[in-house]
């Protein structure tokens, strides 16, 4: 799969129209350096042979050189890699963790108006673009009541080395950016966590258990939850693969220093080896944490190690 | 109201999806102002009996552009789930008839497409092969045809073995036969739910790439002016913002609605 | 009666009330059973039999509407009680095993796990070195060969067979007095069958378990019952001990369900179809019906039959519900 992913950025950046060369050393660059570009990337060569120059320089790390910071392409998107993950895990914690938590609730309150109104909610913001939700947000918190910064992780002046003062200063920054993402992925796990609970709760052993005079209590969370937490499991591996335009868009509308924000600044500045190195690093994560999720599914449900 | 008893969802979507149609294509009707063309007012304005929407910093009618707003959506997300359903079916359905090396290279292409970032992609094809609606529609479809097709061939799959279809099979009816007259028929109706959500997603997506500046600029995009009310909110600008999201969401709602509605009508005994 | 009956029920009704419709899937059931006793109500799919097991234990779903002039089990009356008391006789009182037990087991859980859970729901104090003990201990009364082996496993690696040892392992765990055993053998293969009676058998005699078995197989009851409630479509239409049930069945219905049973041992299985083939098969919800309920596959009905029949005593256990004695 990696392997596939990375000829196919290779075959995509081929596509672009006009010189390589030119694209690769940006468009204010000397003849000179578009000249060395060709010669180090091979771009004379036939296109076989410029795969296995690509492939070459991808192992030793060499994605390339970024014209617009002037620095390795690897070292430019690596800074910002912290800042997403603080910022795309947030949200995801907590669109997990209240989606369950909503989910449980309206499949214990099935068909009350508890239900009926969190059914609704998660209807409407699965449907909401994320630069509404975010830009609402922005609206009421931070402009008509100043209640949230608007851009940026961390205050001017505020730095590392007070860091306890540092910490509250980018979770400070982190609520608006971290709420938006989670608001939209949270439907989804509401959605999920209320049809598998129910599926759970009707299950023939929920039945059995009660039969043993287990506890109410016990039967929901050991058994019922514990079943119902399955699929959850696979969806938030996907989940993480096709958050990734939100988190864009998000760093974007909050000015957050991520990837995300690097994607767009790198698509305006039209610098491709950029963009280039972005994309596989992504696609790699993605492939890796579904990878990951694969393993702990296969760790809480023993039907499919054992089978 | 057979309907609402029916399927609530259906019945509300209907309703709302008749709505915006309705003023996606009254659009010329109900306003004599162009969309993307500037000038009408000095700069930002409030709602007005003349600007309902009011306009955005340059003097754009936002109502002019929220209405023909909706052409664009329908327009993008109809023709390229379309096209994203075509190229499915006639991937998916021999690849689940026939199985063999064709099944397998499509398995492969839609692990391919699950593991890359869609959209970062998107925004990489758009840019290097220029934002154009006919661009941006065909890589939405392309960018979406595995995963409906993947949902087809699993359908294909388990209804291969059915009944219906050896019965057909013994009376000597060929494996095209077979597949479009007993295969496809019934394997349209969680495609068809599976649409809807791909519809959704294609107005979402096509708006998330206007926002970014990516989308057509000949075309009034609703996520275009989302883009302009990143600067007009802090001048007090909230029409720019409101409306336009307004307009977005309940054309989505709607859509999903559709989606949630027909899975209440084809599979009637599902978890509610 | 010298000794009071360890359960009584009397006119019990349940209706299942659904947004669309209403289903009367019991109607005015009466039984009772003494401490030791093992009673089987018989009856085919949707004759209210396990739907009556499930109404006392307290297991129905919601829109289940139960209603019955007394329910008392052991001397408390169970009809009213709250949900804490029935949690604390389920499983220690009165435990029931199920139809395809794997299915009734979680599947993600071991099966080690899931006894020491029913282990500790009934002794809170028991530490994990006892319940370990004790598990073992409760997987070789049922005749597990390697019951450490078995502890570890999931419900879905073991055999039809096995897992309903492990399930009756589980409901013997605190000593019951009542078993309720849902059609125990329907989902297993016919040696399995003999074996899993033979086990319950051994268990009644072995603790003085009281056994309602519920069954569509009337076959099943000669080896296990002492007294048969015949039922069909929620009502009670034939009850009397076993050997009054087997040498002399009265209503219809029985007799169907013996010729039925006798007929497939004795391969007489072409004249069971002349015999049925006779009677009009017809389905319907019982509300459309008017009168006794049989009237449709009866063969031997008549005017007084447009009126419904109460249950009628005759000699000795046997009560029957028909007009035409």
């Amino acid at each position: 799969m990696v392997p596939a992913v990375i000829i196919f950025t290779f075959l995509l950046l081929k596509l672009a129209p006009g010189d390589p060369a030119v694209l690769m050393a940006g468009e204010t660059a000397t003849k000179e350096y578009i000249e060395m570009i060709r010669e180090i990337y091979g771009l004379n060569k036939p296109l076989h042979e410029q795969l296995i120059i690509y492939l070459g320089k991808l192992f030793t790390g060499d994605f390339g050189y970024s014209f617009t910071f002037k620095r390795p392409v690897l070292d430019v998107i690596l800074e910002r890699v912290p800042t997403t993950l603080l910022l795309a895990g947030t949200g995801a914690l907590i669109a997990i963790f209240f989606g369950i938590v909503l989910g449980v609730v309206a499949a214990l309150r099935k068909d009350t108006i508890a239900d009926n109104i969190i059914s609704s909610l998660t209807l409407i913001f699965y449907s909401i673009p994320i630069f509404a939700l975010a830009q609402f947000l922005i609206l009421f918190l931070v402009i008509n009541y100043r209640l949230f910064p608007l851009s940026g992780y961390v205050t001017i002046g505020v730095s590392p080395s007070d860091p306890i003062k540092y910490a509250m200063d980018v979770l400070w920054h982190l609520v608006l950016p971290s709420i938006s993402l989670a608001l939209i992925q949270m439907a989804t796990y509401v959605k999920l966590t209320r049809t598998s609970m129910i599926e759970s709760l009707y299950s023939n052993y929920i039945i059995a258990a009660k039969a043993r005079g287990l506890k109410w209590r016990r039967i929901l969370f050991k058994h019922a939850l514990k079943n119902a937490l399955l699929p959850i499991i696979t969806v938030a591996g996907i989940q993480l693969g096709l958050i990734i335009g939100g988190v864009v868009i998000t760093e974007t509308i909050f000015s957050w220093p991520g990837v995300g924000r690097l994607t767009i600044e790198a698509i305006e500045a039209r610098d491709f080896p950029l963009l280039n190195g972005i994309f596989v690093l992504t696609s790699v994560s993605v492939i890796i944490a579904n990878i990951v999720t694969d393993i702990v599914y296969t760790y809480v449900d023993p039907r499919v190690k054992l089978r | 109201m057979l309907l609402f008893r029916r399927s609530r969802s259906l019945t509300i979507s209907l309703i709302l999806f008749s709505a915006i149609i309705f003023f996606g294509l009254a659009a010329g009707i109900l306003t004599d102002k162009e969309p993307l063309r500037t000038g009408y007012a000095q700069g930002l304005t409030p709602p007005s009996p003349q600007f309902p929407m009011g306009t955005d910093q340059l003097g754009r009618d936002v109502f002019s552009w929220t209405l023909y707003g909706i052409r664009t959506a329908l327009l993008v997300s109809l023709v390229s789930t379309s096209l994203t359903v075509i190229i499915s079916i006639i991937v998916g359905l021999p690849a689940g008839y026939f199985g063999g090396k064709l099944d397998q290279v499509l398995m492969r292409v839609t692990d391919f497409f699950l593991s890359i970032p869609r959209f970062i992609l998107i925004i990489f094809a758009v840019i290097i092969f220029g934002p154009t609606l006919t661009n941006i529609i065909l890589i939405l479809s392309v960018f979406s045809w595995p995963t409906i097709a993947r949902i087809v061939r699993a359908e294909v799959l388990s209804i291969k073995e059915r009944e219906y279809v050896q019965a057909a099979k013994v009376l000597g009816a060929g494996n095209f036969d077979i597949m479009f007259n007993e295969i496809l028929p019934n394997v349209m109706p969680p495609v068809l739910v599976a649409s809807a959500l791909q519809m959704s997603d294609a107005i979402l997506a096509e708006a998330g790439l206007s926002f970014l500046g990516l989308g057509d600029p000949n075309m009034a995009s609703w996520g275009r002016i989302l883009a302009i009310a990143r600067q007009a909110i802090y001048v007090g600008g909230w029409w720019t913002l409101v409306f336009p999201s307004i307009f977005i969401t309940v054309t989505v709602l709607s859509v999903n609605l559709l989606a949630d509605g027909l899975n209440d009508i084809f599979n009637p005994k599902s978890v509610r | 009666m010298a000794v009071e009956p360890l359960l009584e029920v009397e006119n019990l009704n349940v209706e299942y009330v659904l947004t669309d419709y209403k289903v009367n899937a019991v109607r005015n059931v009466s039984f009772y059973m003494n401490k030791g006793e093992c009673i089987a109500l018989v009856g085919e799919s949707g004759s209210g039999k396990s739907t009556v097991a499930m109404a006392v234990m307290g297991l129905l779903p919601p829109y289940a509407k139960i209603s019955a002039k007394k329910i008392i089990f052991d001397g408390k009356d169970i009809l009213n009680a709250d949900e804490k008391l029935m949690t604390e006789i389920r499983g220690k009182d009165v435990t029931v095993i199920f139809q395809d037990p794997i299915s009734y087991l979680n599947p993600i859980i071991s099966v080690g796990e899931q006894i020491f859970e029913a282990l500790m729901a009934h002794n809170p104090k028991i530490t994990s070195k006892e319940a370990q003990v004790q598990a073992i201990d409760l997987l070789r009364k049922v005749r597990i060969a390697d019951p450490e082996r078995v502890l570890r496993m999931y419900p879905f690696q073991l055999s039809g067979g096995m897992a309903q040892r492990v399930f009756i392992a589980m409901a013997i765990s605190a000593n019951p007095k009542l078993l309720i055993a849902d059609e125990p053998t329907t989902a297993l293969d016919l040696t399995i069958q003999s074996q899993i009676l033979k086990l319950l058998n051994n268990l009644r005699k072995e603790f003085n378990l009281s056994i309602i078995l519920i069954t569509h197989d009337l076959s099943l009851t000669s080896y296990l019952a002492d007294r048969i409630y015949v039922m069909y479509n929620g009502q009670v239409v034939e009850e009397d001990s076993v050997e009054g049930i087997f040498s002399n069945p009265i209503h219809p219905y029985t007799k169907m369900l013996i010729l039925s049973s006798q007929a497939i041992y004795r391969g007489e299985v072409k004249r069971l179809r002349e015999k049925i083939s006779t009677i009009t098969e017809k389905g319907g919800n019982s509300e459309t019906i008017k009168g006794c309920d049989f009237i449709r596959k009866c063969n031997n009905c008549g005017p007084e039959c447009e009126k419904e029949p109460p249950l009628i005593e005759c000699d000795g256990l046997k009560k029957v519900r028909c007009w035409r004695l």
